[in-house]
């Protein structure tokens, strides 16, 4: 069952030109952490504080577990709701300990109870011993934990995380969003994180929602949106995507590529096939037959691959992940082919 | 939550700050008969072009005290110079009332003089000189007390922002006299702009200086007039005040506009020109014309004075003028913090427009001419008492109320400027993080924000106290009868030609204020200003 649903939520600003936020609807099932992504100024960060109660919303409903939490006009006041939230810059309070900041949100229980809580919640985020230091003291994966604790430690339904990871180095930042996502795994908390970095998001949701303008491009699992995107978009937000127009290709119909075209009435001139660059590899021309041609432009090492840029037949550009251990150079004519297709 | 109660307190505080202006336009426009024809044509234009001269003397003399030292501190490496960023701050402490003190026997004493210049120069050079002198020490008193204004906001200029410009003049081959000239001063006019007029408005509404030498600008006129029982025609010499001050805010308003000034602010620090011996004693001297005719000069006096006077029996009435000044000035700075976090606490939790606009109504009273502040409380203070006689038993605290109200009215903006600025320091993050951990918008107020601006608020108090701590004009207008604070106390013993007694208050005055300021400029600069 979903613990939360948006439904057609709306949002704009007096003096912006479109909507921030504009018909987003999706649920979160229990127990699942979902990705809010996209590009700054997509609304990601406008919706995430409307099912904070922090922004109003104009039309639409957010509900949580079957409530209604937020709709135009009011709902749930921000501190009724039990949603918790880990700000961007954690927002951790700089006058308080790290054991007052935890046990911030905390009511209701008596002083051991308290403590015990805090012991759970240090042990939690690994932060044993910390409890008297005061913020500034800690480097920024330890406040970033913090926050986490601090978010978690009321027992929120739901769990809020504004670019949790954005103001960490990248080395920290792949520990930490591993840790993270064991913690709410864990806990099994229900959660929505809010994110530029497609790589996050990936890694670290169940189910992605991507924003653009305001408005949903796809709602999918993290293979579905990677492999399978929507739209144009989101096929090139989640990495390189080569588009391959029909006409560039020589027999687009051969029995290779089927696909569902959209409107009956024939195949549009702009119509075509999108690849990622790991999809496809490079062959010699003489055993691909009449496969689409290249000559490389350009070679650029990428670590354990190298990422070979060719212009084809029609000004038409393709990227190519190339790991096999043949030698490619400048210059050279090759031959495209899918790599599925030779392994099938 | 509606937060009407908030509202409308913060409104009855912007309503009490407007009540003394309006009160003072209000009844100008009564008739007032003869007495007024009779100032209009003996007293009025004197007034007007004394206020003026005075105004505009002070302005030039400060600038002339001021801009330099701002500039030899900056840019030169002297013996004495670090030294000298702090002390040229001290007159701050030093009200000019206090330091007229140490002069105005200089001035009696140039009786000789005037005989000499009698005899030598005839009849005429020996009265425009008596008419002249007045004028030259109650110029240099003010001026030499009050260029600390232009001298802080001309170091931030040169010190901090400018660098990069001036390094650039430099390395464009102009020579020190050169990027003086032609580079900093013309750059350094917005910060000259506002520290002068803020000179101007603190000489416009001086009263114990032009007194006690003599002068007879607007201010001591309005008194004057208060004083004769002329109410109406005070009210409309402090509505020729008001006039005044708004020619000169549209002046200061204009010339900002104009061109404003945007400095880079990315060089960084200066880098400081080492002088030799020979040119850093003229930079050293520089600095110490304004620090001793502002401060070391009367201080030393002042000191004398006080040592020679210590077994005298005035003592007693001085500790209670003390108490009297502490307990006034502890009252004001309570009550002033307790507005003002109200103020913006409020605007806060409740994002509310209208209190903003409270808030920014109480930070005009700063701006209100401390004798037009003081007729208008006055002439409320006489007429509660008339209408509601059962309260004249209650003189002594009625009269006290007036005080405060006043106080409250010219310096609410003192608690406010720290406090909004503590409020704007604090991330709104934080807020919205204590309101998804449950607090309503009170409690993240009162559990987060607070805590964190407590040293603004501190602040605000202390700045709030200094001011009502040294404040004569409104004191000496509204104070009830036989009562005394360490500020009036000098200045009467002043005016009753007894300087060695009005010694000791005078120092205890300047002291106090120096035992607020310095730890005050000490947290001020290790929160990076």
């Amino acid at each position: 069952m979903s613990l939360l649903e948006v439904r057609n939520v709306c949002r704009s600003y007096r003096g912006a030109g479109c909507p921030a936020v504009d018909g987003v609807s999706f649920d979160v099932p229990e127990r699942k952490i979902l990705g809010l992504v996209g590009e700054s100024g997509s609304g990601k960060t406008t919706l995430l504080k409307i099912l904070a109660g922090l922004e109003d919303l104009d039309s639409g409903e957010v509900r949580l577990g079957g409530e209604v939490i937020a709709k135009p006009g009011g709902g749930v006041a921000v501190e009724r709701r039990g949603i918790g939230m880990v700000f961007q810059h954690h927002a951790l309070f700089p006058h308080l300990t790290v054991g007052r900041n935890i046990l911030f949100g905390v009511r209701k229980l008596g002083k051991t109870a308290k403590n015990d809580l805090l012991r759970e919640m240090l042990e939690l985020v690994g932060l044993e011993g910390m409890a008297e230091r005061f913020p500034h003291e800690l480097s920024g994966g330890e406040r970033q934990r913090v926050a986490l604790a601090r978010a978690l430690a009321p027992d929120p339904k739901l769990l809020l995380l504004d670019e949790p990871f954005s103001s960490l180095d990248t080395r920290l930042r792949h520990s930490v969003r591993d840790e993270t996502r064991a913690i709410l795994r864990k806990r099994q908390t229900t959660a929505v994180f809010v994110t530029h970095d497609t790589g996050d998001a990936l890694a670290v949701a169940d189910g992605i929602v991507v924003l653009r303008n305001g408005t949903v491009q796809q709602v999918g699992a993290p293979p579905e949106v990677y492999h399978a995107p929507a739209n144009a978009y989101v096929a090139s937000f989640f990495g390189t995507c080569n588009f391959l127009p029909f006409h560039s290709l020589k027999h687009p119909s051969g029995g290779k590529v089927s696909c569902h075209i959209g409107p009956p009435g024939g195949i549009a001139a702009e119509a075509g096939l999108w690849v990622r660059p790991e999809d496809l590899e490079l062959v010699s021309p003489g055993e691909a037959g009449d496969a689409l041609r290249g000559k490389i432009e350009k070679v650029t090492f990428g670590g354990g691959f190298l990422c070979v840029d060719l212009l084809c037949p029609e000004g038409v550009r393709v990227e190519v992940r190339h790991n096999a251990p043949t030698m490619v150079a400048v210059g050279e004519e090759w031959a495209i082919v899918p790599k599925a297709e030779r392994r099938g | 939550m509606s937060g009407w109660p908030a509202r409308g307190v913060a409104w009855v505080i912007a309503l009490l700050v407007l009540l003394p202006v309006a009160v003072v336009l209000f009844r100008a426009g009564a008739p007032a008969g003869e007495a007024w024809a009779a100032i209009v044509e003996n007293r009025l234009w004197g007034h007007l072009w004394q206020t003026g001269l005075l105004v505009g003397c002070v302005a030039v003399v400060a600038l002339l005290l001021g801009v330099p030292t701002a500039w030899v501190v900056s840019v030169y490496d002297f013996p004495g110079r670090n030294g000298m960023k702090w002390l040229l701050l001290l007159p701050v402490a030093m009200p000019g009332f206090v330091a007229a003190v140490a002069y105005v026997d200089v001035l009696a004493g140039l009786v000789p003089f005037y005989i000499w210049v009698r005899k030598e120069w005839g009849i005429e050079a020996f009265l425009n000189v008596q008419v002249v002198m007045p004028w030259v020490f109650a110029v240099g008193v003010l001026g030499a007390t009050l260029y600390p204004y232009v001298f802080l906001s001309c170091r931030a200029l040169f010190a901090k922002q400018a660098a990069g410009e001036l390094e650039a003049a430099r390395l464009l081959g102009c020579g020190s006299a050169g990027v003086f000239l032609k580079v900093a001063l013309p750059m350094a006019r917005p910060a000259l702009v506002a520290g002068g007029s803020l000179v101007v408005m603190e000489a416009m509404n001086d009263y114990g200086v032009v007194s006690a030498f003599g002068l007879t600008p607007l201010t001591p006129g309005i008194f004057r007039a208060w004083g004769e029982g002329e109410v109406a025609v005070a009210m409309r010499l402090a509505v020729f005040l008001m006039l005044f001050l708004a020619v000169v805010l549209a002046v200061e308003r204009w010339q900002r506009g104009r061109r404003l000034f945007e400095v880079s602010g990315a060089e960084g620090l200066l880098a400081r020109r080492k002088l030799g011996f020979g040119k850093g004693l003229v930079a050293l001297g520089i600095c110490l014309v304004p620090l001793g005719i502002g401060f070391l000069v009367p201080g030393w006096r002042l000191a004398g004075w006080a040592w020679d006077s210590r077994g005298s029996a005035e003592i007693v009435g001085h500790l209670a003028a003390g108490w009297n000044s502490f307990s006034l000035a502890a009252g004001a700075a309570v009550l002033v913090s307790v507005a003002a976090l109200l103020l913006v606490a409020g605007q806060r939790v409740l994002k509310s427009k209208s209190i903003l606009v409270a808030q920014k109504i109480g930070l005009m009273g700063y701006g209100f001419p401390s004798a037009v502040v003081a007729v208008g409380v006055g002439a409320v203070v006489v007429w509660v008492s008339q209408r509601f006689p059962w309260a004249s038993g209650l003189a002594l605290s009625a009269s006290v109320s007036g005080l405060m109200f006043a106080y409250f009215v010219r310096y609410l903006a003192v608690g406010i400027q720290p406090v909004a600025a503590g409020f704007e320091r604090v991330p709104s993050a934080l807020r919205d993080a204590a309101r998804t951990l449950g607090e309503n918008p009170l409690g993240a107020v009162l559990r987060v924000d607070l805590p964190l601006v407590r040293p603004a608020v501190l602040a605000g108090a202390t700045l709030c106290f200094i001011d009502v701590f040294k404040e004569l004009t409104l004191t000496l207008v509204l104070r009830p009868f036989d009562f005394e604070t360490l500020a009036t106390r000098t200045y009467r013993l002043t005016d009753e030609g007894r300087m060695a007694e009005a010694a000791l208050p005078g120092l205890g005055l300047v002291l106090l204020c120096l035992a607020g300021l310095i730890p005050l400029t000490l947290w001020m600069k290790g929160d990076g200003e």
